[in-house]
């Protein structure tokens, strides 16, 4: 049989691209995959406890679920909990399909605020890249934003934005701030045999339609057929080395049994979590603080997205429940740095929609209703009456907000990551702002009352920073093309290659960024950035 | 005679509106099993024995006042059990069917039927359709 030119350890939104990418290049490609294929007619959202399977089976947090296919993860030293999912498909399995991409600011911001530092590469390297993942995804919104460099015409037209986001969209008009209606990987019509999107609300729950992309559902179709090949319930438990080459990998299968697979190149693709864990697991006599290591970066500046949460509560019904509950409209208005304002960096407004009777209750998104004589007043206070907007903050990266290993052990036994993460001052105070800005905004939109959320606990979603990219080898663990350092046939392509974390939902920036290195381990010449000159020129001539 | 577990459910939900109570929806032997599959039900247990046995008989006012104390020294076992309350209550066929009669809300799955919803109107993109390109880039163009 061919030699395994890329075994690529993780099946979710960036090893599908990379898999795809590198297979449709000519190249032998096998995907291990620690979870199994999930059905999209498996979804609680068409049984009636979909709101109880959220609570519990199908929570975001791998603690709650407690799935067969996940590993345990020793949070009890941050005040964000993880969110993330292990399946072909990964966390695309249960997300919000928000689709923003990483500004151009974000890859710069030491050069223009002074802080972290610069990316090696920049938004222009990944242009044609993002281009080539929006059209896998399938993405509906609208070109033209000035917040943003020019983009193609969107695939479909944005998605319904309900009567609660209409309402926030005339109050940033009014303000004369920025608003747009998103980019969303959920189609608003047919694409192939996935269906357009029927505003049933839960998208995190699995989407029976298949309008909501899922990377099980648009690239890996096209990567089987293109000759990878996907193992799944695969959970990879080392990568092998021998001197300064990795050889390949030591996984347990199905049925429990430890197998060897050798290959040319091993590409991680297992979330700022996951890769930073299997690195720090695969340590040997050679490389005894984690493979790739030689930095002491591994592990190092896990970033998430500090999030508040600001709901208004209207008078009358804004239907809240209908559409995709993440996806309406967003403001960049606060997203760069102000000096006046004592903080470095913004945040990204994003208006979400409301919950059904449980998740109004329990606080799924705002504060759970009170109990006691008054609870079916104020639930119904609330209940079809809130919209609600995240403030999305950027985090700094920081050394001590870290992935170690606990000495607790998972099913298979091995050591479980631990994550020990602080907020800093920087991420506090643009809370406080966008809270407070988010609140005129609100009130300027009609609502009557103001529930804040100062940080949402189960925001732990983005996971990024743990292996850096970066040009010295001395303080980053992979170069721009997320090649190790260490070892030259190693390769990382997700979240953990972050520099810097932007204020917005990476999975469109890291999809994008493992395209770009799957060319470079083909071999190929990359493809050309844009022109970012010409690209300003020519949208503030067009205006 | 009630148990402690049910004079609470009766305090945290008691049946208003045309709404069953919390202890008349809820299933005790349920609750207590989907606690325990993530938590020690013994802790919960201990938080009982601090509210007063006659809860049910106390003027309601001070049977909250009594409830509140008890959520304020056991901040995490209490926060558990509201939890869980409130996902059984509105799983409760009885208590979604008020929801459906008081608010129209469709208490049918959201799939396969989901909304329909108006289609984006961009002619609410007033000023910020035709404001200047502000994306921050390395030569100064905001």
């Amino acid at each position: 049989m061919k030699e395994i030119d890329f075994l690529v350890i993780g099946a979710g939104a960036s090893g599908a691209a990379a898999s795809w990418r590198l297979a449709l290049g000519g190249a032998r490609v096998v995907c291990l995959e620690q979870g199994g294929w999930v059905t999209p007619e498996s979804s609680p959202s068409l049984t009636p406890a979909w709101e109880q399977a959220r609570a519990r089976s199908h929570n975001p947090n791998p603690n709650v679920r407690m799935n067969n296919w996940d590993y345990p993860i020793d949070a009890s030293d941050t005040p964000i909990q993880p969110s993330l999912y292990n399946a072909v498909g990964g966390s695309t399995i249960h997300w919000g399909a928000h689709f923003p991409r990483m500004k151009p600011s974000d890859f710069r911001v030491k050069s223009l605020d002074g802080v972290a530092r610069d990316w090696p590469i920049s938004y222009f390297d990944l242009a044609e890249y993002f281009e080539i993942n929006d059209r896998m995804m399938g993405v509906s919104g609208l070109a033209g934003d000035p917040a943003y460099p020019p983009r193609a015409e969107r695939e479909f037209l944005p998605l319904p934005i309900g009567i609660g986001a209409q309402r926030i969209a005339q109050a940033y008009e009014r303000l004369g701030y920025h608003w747009w209606p998103v980019d969303a990987a959920i189609l608003n019509g047919q694409k192939g045999l996935r269906k357009g999107c029927n505003n049933c609300g839960p998208c995190d729950l699995g989407c029976p339609r298949g309008s909501r992309a899922s990377v099980d559902l648009t690239y890996w179709p096209e990567a089987i057929a293109a000759g990878a090949e996907l193992i799944t319930e695969a959970a990879v438990q080392k990568i092998t080395s021998k001197h300064n080459k990795v050889t390949g990998v030591e996984y347990v299968d199905r049925n429990g049994k430890t197998q060897l697979l050798k290959a040319s190149n091993v590409v991680l693709a297992s979330n700022g979590i996951g890769t930073a864990r299997l690195l720090l697991l695969s340590a040997n006599a050679d490389s005894p603080s984690g493979l790739a290591n030689s930095s002491d970066q591994v592990g190092r500046n896990l970033m998430h997205h500090p999030t508040a949460l600001v709901t208004g509560v209207f008078d009358e019904y804004v239907e809240g429940f209908k559409g995709p509950f993440a996806v309406s409209i967003y403001s960049q208005e606060f997203y760069e740095t102000d000096p006046a304002r004592g903080f470095v960096r913004g945040y990204q407004a994003q208006t979400i929609r409301s919950d059904g009777p449980l998740g109004t209750a329990s606080g799924g998104y705002t504060k759970p209703v009170k109990w006691g004589r008054n609870h079916h007043a104020d639930f119904y206070r609330q209940f079809g009456k809130t919209a609600s907007i995240t403030v999305t903050t950027e985090d700094m990266p920081n050394p001590e907000n870290r992935v170690t290993l606990s000495d607790k052990v998972d099913q298979k036994g091995s050591r479980i990551p631990k994550l020990t993460y602080r907020l800093d001052e920087n991420a506090k105070k643009l809370l406080e702002f966008g809270i407070h800005t988010n609140t005129k905004v609100l009130q300027e939109a009609g609502a009557t009352e103001i529930i804040t959320v100062p940080l949402v606990g189960s925001a732990g979603f983005h996971l990024m920073g743990t292996a850096r990219m970066g040009d010295d080898p001395k303080d980053s663990v992979v170069d721009g093309t997320g090649r190790s350092h260490d070892f030259d046939n190693l390769w990382i392509v997700d979240g953990s290659v972050f520099v810097t974390a932007g204020a917005l939902n990476p999975t469109s920036t890291i999809q994008a960024i493992a395209l770009r290195a799957a060319d470079a381990m083909l071999g190929r010449e990359l493809l050309p950035p844009m022109d970012e000159a010409e690209a300003f020129q020519n949208q503030v001539d067009a205006k | 005679m009630k148990n402690r577990l049910e004079n609470l459910l009766e305090i945290l939900i008691p049946a208003t509106d045309g709404h069953p109570s919390a202890a008349q929806a809820i299933s005790q032997e349920t609750l207590i099993s989907d606690i325990s599959r993530m938590h020690d039900y013994a802790l919960i247990e201990k938080m009982l024995q601090n509210l007063p046995e006659n809860l049910a008989e106390i003027d309601v006012v001070q049977a909250e006042a009594e409830v509140s104390k008890c959520e304020s020294n056991f901040p995490s076992e209490f926060a558990v059990l509201l939890n869980a309350v409130y996902i059984a209550y509105y799983e409760s066929p009885e208590v979604l069917r008020r929801v459906n009669e008081k608010t129209g809300y469709n208490i049918n799955p959201p799939q396969p039927a989901g909304y329909s919803l108006d289609a984006f109107d961009a002619e609410l993109l007033v000023n910020v359709k035709n404001r200047r390109p502000f994306w921050k880039v390395d030569h100064g163009n905001t």
